[in-house]
């Protein structure tokens, strides 16, 4: 039996449909989570996934809310015993709002509001994410320096920190799985590389154990080659053309955000 | 033309039941330690206006006029140009500001200002929550508590890692100005032992 | 008229010996009446009206609600195709799909929210996404993209028009992005003739299934059948918003009668209701299901009964309510947003509500919001309501769907000769950068990049990557959906039929370009005061050149067939003062793709690729951009549409994408074969360094005729492999095709011009200056 992977949505969420169909390709078992089931019946799945969205409207700060919710009491219990986590968008807001990224508990991040040069709030594109040296179970199946381009959807995604130095830090010790870049790999200096200002370029941050993680773009949205966005260039890009050219079935073979799934059901392979 | 400096605030609140506040106190209540002692919270967004501005009547008109700061169907406005003018607050009441460090200026606002009246003033804007406690509880103590986020079982309305947050010096006042000036030096406190299991 | 409650008679028999005094002082009081409708009012109830039906009869024969100045009009639209499941009529259209997705109907609706955007722009914008969003949920779908199209002033002039236009985007981003829906697209134009009245026409696509489609009546059946409402509890917000939208933006405040929008709760409300569809369909349990717009409790459960052919007995003290105290007739008509009314067995009822209020526990989401049962069918055909026991309303059903008809007359408008300038630009360099700095031809992307476009995970193509936006209707099955808009104010205005038909023609061709077989059409008609001749003769001649062309584009989907209208709406008294808006019908095309892996977007490939122009380009300037902008000319008519011709280029060009022929393509519009070049270029890889280069001098015509005429094209990017089959099928359509350059090596463009000259473009320069457009705009830059 594969593994079963709880897809948790809370009131406003929006991106539940995909986040299964996403898990479902990648060959694990998934199902929506609705908030008001009981908490305590989180503990019958192997993994986790916090969708993106607008989880309590985003009422207060995005993720402040849902935070606090007794779901994710369920969720730091699990998470602490070694089982997956991953919090795509709001998600990984919730994530960050409730100190799980991090990790220890403590909120020692935020996703602040996007910045951007005359340009406010919400913000759509496809980027390039560069694969890190890290133990997250979602990427470390990947070669560090590979470049995903992905699409980012969010007005509050920039990652940073009261505390000088601490996303730097959280780069070096291998927290950072991926980081916005150019197309050809290098680092996202500015806008537009670097969508949201986020210190570094972090465009995801995981544990220290590597089984949690909050990234900002949407691995889940495109599952087919041909359907990443036609902007995108580099290999992907490339990859994309060659298959429209000459070879119609090549188009419905996997898109670059399925990678970040064949890592879950990877671990999971080994871990149930 | 009088180009003194001067400040103005406005309050904006909701007509009907608001309900980010309502989510906030309910939340606080039911998963905050501190949020046993709070038995109120309303939500009140604050203009903070610098600069040459007109007579208090012609400031409410060009407030209520303009889209930039409130929807007059939905929210009502106080204004207060004068620290004697009423403010909104209730006596009991711990206000508390929160604002996004380095992101409380509003641009539009003060563009649109500038071509209905001719004149340059800053316009900053915040969020006050007013916060009201149980009798007996230290509630400068508890509203530091309620708003800054440490963990899940503390802190609420302020992420320190981008947000600022300034408490009214004491219950039933609100300082003017309150977003322009700097912040208070205050360290936090000794939290020891209280991270989240 | 000393009205105190809603249920005592509105007026008395002396008061309605002077209908038009009587109507004035209804207006005081937010009732529109006009003196004739008041007399109407009287006969057919046989009696004064209460109040509260006076309140509800001014709510259904407003413009808004009865169509009642165009109704006539709207019948000389064809609507009729073997795909059309439903027609216009209902909320939404609906037309099936071919295999290997028939198990799916496509549901499709068109609507305005013009007046509420130009007086509160965030909130108006946003309650239009809303509401056509209810549209097509209460058709039994699943709302699967939105588009807008928008018009707004002179970005140049007062603040005012900027601010409408950031606040309306902002109001389509928070709300649409919010819901959950992805924006597939639309259009931007700016002109004068918009700076008191911006409009914002709001389309939405949603997938049913074939079997699972729900009408907006009572069913057939001895039930007993009971209405229960869903959603937000009613306020006063957006009362006499119908009569709002039927009127001139004045002077007094209008911002009260502008609803308030909640996408949280409609996200959470549109969860629940598909638990319900799954439930009905699972136990097939006979229903109807309507969304509460203008006109709320009192329209929804009248329209609910009428449709069914039945009568009806509501308990107004039943539904939910905010807790303020409200006056009845508010509380019966207001326009509160986020409610539905289910039309359901009793042995049903009971379960409706838990899943709202339990299983989605809707009111943790919004405090009030619930499902209340509110009333029942009844077989006499009498439409009553109550409160606490006081008869509110009671009339014949038929008293209601009575539709109210005004013959409008129309005249002719006589247009001035436009003057020629006698201006050359002969810089063309310069000119094509100037176009696109201008707010006309910049780029839309600084604007679209507000907008989530792939919620959902179906998309395919996306705003600014071809020209229509595709998405595949279920994730494993090849069966792609694509939409386009068309609608030229500065043509309409200078010839409202063609210009109507041109607006037919482009969103069709913007759908045949990227491959997908233009299906249905909507359209909204936004026009100034009907009782204006003028106004009506422009609106008469729009709906004549929008049925010309869909008579003529309806043989890629059903041959013999015309290009159906399944739905639609109508805008009027978008005026202020003798200052109309240009005549505006606004289509939006939507067709039916057979493999998505065969979607052309307009990015070109790969160096040595041939450019192809499918058409013809030597037919002058009048009505372009290049005409309007850069020699002042305005008011020239568009150019000639060959409706033969063009649905052979539309054949064509699905041809093209079927055999996989080509690898990119882009039709000619605005700005000519110069601004399709730039386009072509730009939607590439930021970092790819590929480059065109065209020769003109084949055209034999001035260089700014080649560039900038907007006679209808495609250009085409072509592998050699391919070049001969795809020139021998143009010829076989009768097209006639110019290889007009290649794709090259060198980033920019570069154009060889008569007499060996060469013109060239920087891909950066081209990039900067597009861009600058409307970012600088939206800053306050440079204005």
């Amino acid at each position: 039996m594969s593994a079963r992977v709880a897809v948790v949505q809370f009131p406003g969420v929006n991106c539940e449909a995909e986040s299964v169909r996403a898990l479902m390709r990648a060959g694990l078992s998934a199902e929506v989570f609705r908030w008001t089931r009981p908490a305590a019946e989180l503990l019958a799945y192997d993994a986790y996934l916090l969708p993106g969205g607008w989880s309590y409207q985003d009422r207060v700060r995005a993720g402040a809310l849902a935070a606090k919710d007794p779901l994710v009491d369920v969720l730091a219990d699990v998470a602490a015993a070694g089982r997956p986590i991953i919090g795509i968008c709001n998600g990984a807001q919730v994530l960050v709002e409730a100190g799980l990224v991090p990790g220890d508990g403590r909120v020692s991040l935020a996703l602040a509001r996007n910045r951007m040069p005359q340009r406010n709030g919400y913000y759509a594109r496809w980027v390039y994410c560069r694969i890190e040296a890290s133990n997250s179970v979602f990427t470390r199946h990947l070669e560090p320096g590979m470049v995903l381009p992905l699409p980012i959807a969010h007005g509050e995604g920039r990652f940073t920190s009261a505390k000088r130095g601490h996303v730097a830090s959280l780069v070096r010790s291998g927290q950072v799985p991926l980081r916005y870049c150019t197309a050809l790999g290098e680092d996202a200096i500015e806008f537009p590389s670097n969508p949201n200002g986020a210190e570094a370029g972090v465009a995801a941050v995981c544990n220290a154990a590597g089984n949690v993680l909050a990234i900002m773009p949407h691995p889940e949205r495109v599952l087919d080659l041909g359907a990443i966005g036609r902007s995108v260039g580099g290999p992907w890009g490339r990859l994309r053309s060659q298959a429209m050219a000459q070879n119609p079935t090549e188009v419905f073979s996997d898109a670059p955000g399925l990678q970040i799934f064949e890592g879950l059901k990877r671990h999971l392979e080994v871990a149930v | 033309m009088n180009a003194q400096k001067q400040v103005a605030q406005a309050f904006i609140e909701m007509r009907a039941s608001d309900p980010e506040a309502s989510s906030a106190l309910s939340v606080a209540q039911a998963n905050m330690e501190a949020g046993r002692g709070l038995v109120g919270m309303r939500r009140v967004r604050v203009f903070e206006l610098a600069g040459p501005l007109p007579p208090h009547a012609e400031l409410i008109e060009l407030l209520h006029r303009s889209n930039q700061f409130y929807n007059p169907s939905k929210e009502r406005c106080v204004v207060r140009a004068e620290t004697s003018d009423a403010s909104p607050c209730v006596a009991g009441e711990q206000w508390v500001l929160v604002f996004e460090r380095g992101g409380e200026r509003r641009a539009g606002a003060e563009r649109w200002w500038r071509h209905e009246t001719g004149s340059r003033i800053e316009v900053r804007e915040g969020v006050a929550w007013a916060l009201r406690f149980a009798p007996g509880v230290d509630a400068s103590a508890s509203a530091e508590d309620i708003t800054v986020t440490r963990d899940r079982r503390h802190g609420l309305l302020c992420n320190p890692n981008f947000q600022e947050w300034r408490p009214a010096p004491e219950t039933g006042t609100v300082p003017m100005p309150w977003i322009a000036t700097k912040p208070i030096s205050r360290g936090p406190r000794a939290r020891k032992g209280k991270a989240a299991p | 008229m000393n009205v105190a409650t809603a249920h005592e008679l509105a007026w008395n028999a002396l008061e309605l010996r002077e209908p038009e005094t009587l109507s004035a002082r209804l207006k005081q009081r937010g009732v529109s009446l006009d003196a004739e409708e008041v007399v109407l009012l009287s006969q057919l109830l046989g009696r004064a009206p209460r109040w509260a039906e006076a309140v509800l009869f001014g709510i259904l024969w407003s413009e808004h609600c009865s169509y009642k100045s165009t109704r006539h009009l709207l019948k000389r639209l064809p609507t009729a195709a073997p795909q059309v499941v439903i027609g216009p009529g209902e909320d939404a259209g609906v037309v099936s799909l071919p295999e290997p997705c028939a198990d799916w109907v496509l549901v499709l609706g068109h609507e305005s929210h013009n007046h509420p955007s130009q007086v509160l722009p965030v909130e108006g914008a946003a309650t239009g996404i809303g509401g056509i969003v209810r549209d097509i949920v209460c058709m039994g779908a699943e709302v699967v993209g939105v588009l807008d199209s928008l018009r707004f002033g002179d970005p140049h002039g007062h603040v005012q028009t900027r601010d409408v236009m950031r606040g309306v985007v902002e109001g389509i981003a928070s709300y649409g992005n919010a819901l959950g829906v992805p924006n597939l697209g639309g259009d931007t134009r700016f002109d004068a003739g918009f700076d008191q009245n911006c409009l914002v026409n709001a389309m939405a696509v949603g997938l049913a299934p074939a079997d699972g489609v729900i009408r907006s009546r009572v069913p057939e059946g001895p039930g007993p059948w009971h209405f229960v409402l869903v959603g937000k509890p009613t306020d006063e917000s957006g009362f006499g918003g119908a009569a709002f939208a039927s009127g001139e933006l004045g002077q007094a405040d209008q911002r009260g009668a502008v609803q308030l929008p909640d996408p949280f709760l409609k996200r959470v409300l549109n969860v629940a209701t598909h638990e319900v569809f799954k439930r009905v369909r699972e136990q097939r349990i006979p229903c109807g299901f309507k969304d509460l717009g203008a006109g709320g409790i009192a329209c929804v459960t009248s329209e609910l009964a009428a449709a069914g052919g039945r009568g009806a007995r509501i308990r107004l003290e039943d539904a939910h309510r905010v807790s303020r105290p409200l006056p009845p007739e508010v509380f019966l008509c207001a326009e509160t947003q986020e409610r539905y009314c289910w039309v359901v067995p009793e042995s049903f009822v009971a379960e409706l509500c838990a899943i709202y209020e339990s299983e989605f526990a809707l009111g943790r989401v919004h405090a009030g919001a619930g499902a209340r049962d509110i009333g029942m069918a009844t077989d006499d055909k009498r439409y009553v309501v109550t409160w606490d026991g006081e008869i509110l309303v009671d009339c014949e059903v038929d008293a209601i769907t009575t539709g109210r008809r005004i013959m409008r007359p129309a005249a002719l408008r006589a247009r001035p000769r436009p003057a020629r300038s006698r201006r050359r630009a002969a810089d063309v360099h310069k000119v094509l950068l100037d176009l696109l700095k201008g707010e006309h031809l910049g780029s839309r992307e600084y604007l679209y990049r507000h907008y989530d476009s792939e919620v959902q995970g179906r998309t395919w193509l996306r705003p600014g990557e071809g020209d229509a936006c595709v998405i595949r209707v279920v994730p494993d099955r090849p069966t792609g959906i694509a939409f386009a808009v068309g609608g030229n104010p500065f043509w309409c205005a200078a010839d409202p039929s063609l210009g109507a038909a041109h607006a037919v023609a482009k969103a069709a061709r913007g759908v045949a370009a990227v491959g997908a077989r233009p299906w249905a059409l909507t359209d909204c008609l936004n026009f100034g005061h009907p009782e204006d001749p003028f106004v009506m003769g422009d609106l008469e001649a729009a709906v004549d050149g929008l049925s010309r062309a869909a008579l003529a584009l309806g043989e890629l989907a059903s041959p013999g067939h015309p290009l159906p209208f399944v739905s639609g709406n109508v805008s009027l008294y978008n005026q202020v003062g003798e200052h109309a808006i240009p005549p505006s019908p606004i289509v939006m095309c939507s067709g039916v793709i057979r493999d998505v892996g065969t979607t052309l977007g307009q990015a070109v490939h790969a160096p040595g690729h041939v450019l192809v122009l499918v058409g013809e380009p030597r037919e002058g300037l009048d009505g372009s951009t290049y005409q309007r902008e850069i020699l002042r000319e305005r008011g020239f008519p568009p150019p000639p549409l060959d409706l033969v011709r063009e649905a052979m280029l539309q054949r064509f060009a699905v041809e093209v994408s079927e055999q996989r022929w080509a690898l990119a393509a882009h039709q000619v519009s605005d700005g000519g074969l110069a601004l399709t070049l730039v386009e072509m270029l730009l939607a590439t890889p930021a970092e790819s360094t590929v480059g065109l280069e065209v020769n003109i001098d084949a055209f034999e015509v001035d260089a700014a005729v080649a560039l900038f005429c907007e006679r209808p094209a495609l250009v085409y990017e072509v592998g050699f492999d391919r070049l001969p089959r795809f020139s021998q099928a143009a010829r076989d359509f009768g097209l006639t095709t110019w290889p007009i350059g290649t794709v090259t090596q060198h980033p920019g463009l570069r154009v060889l011009m008569p007499v060996g000259l060469a013109v060239q473009w920087t891909r950066e320069s081209l990039a900067v200056a597009a861009d600058s457009a409307l970012r600088r705009r939206w800053n306050e830059e440079g204005v």
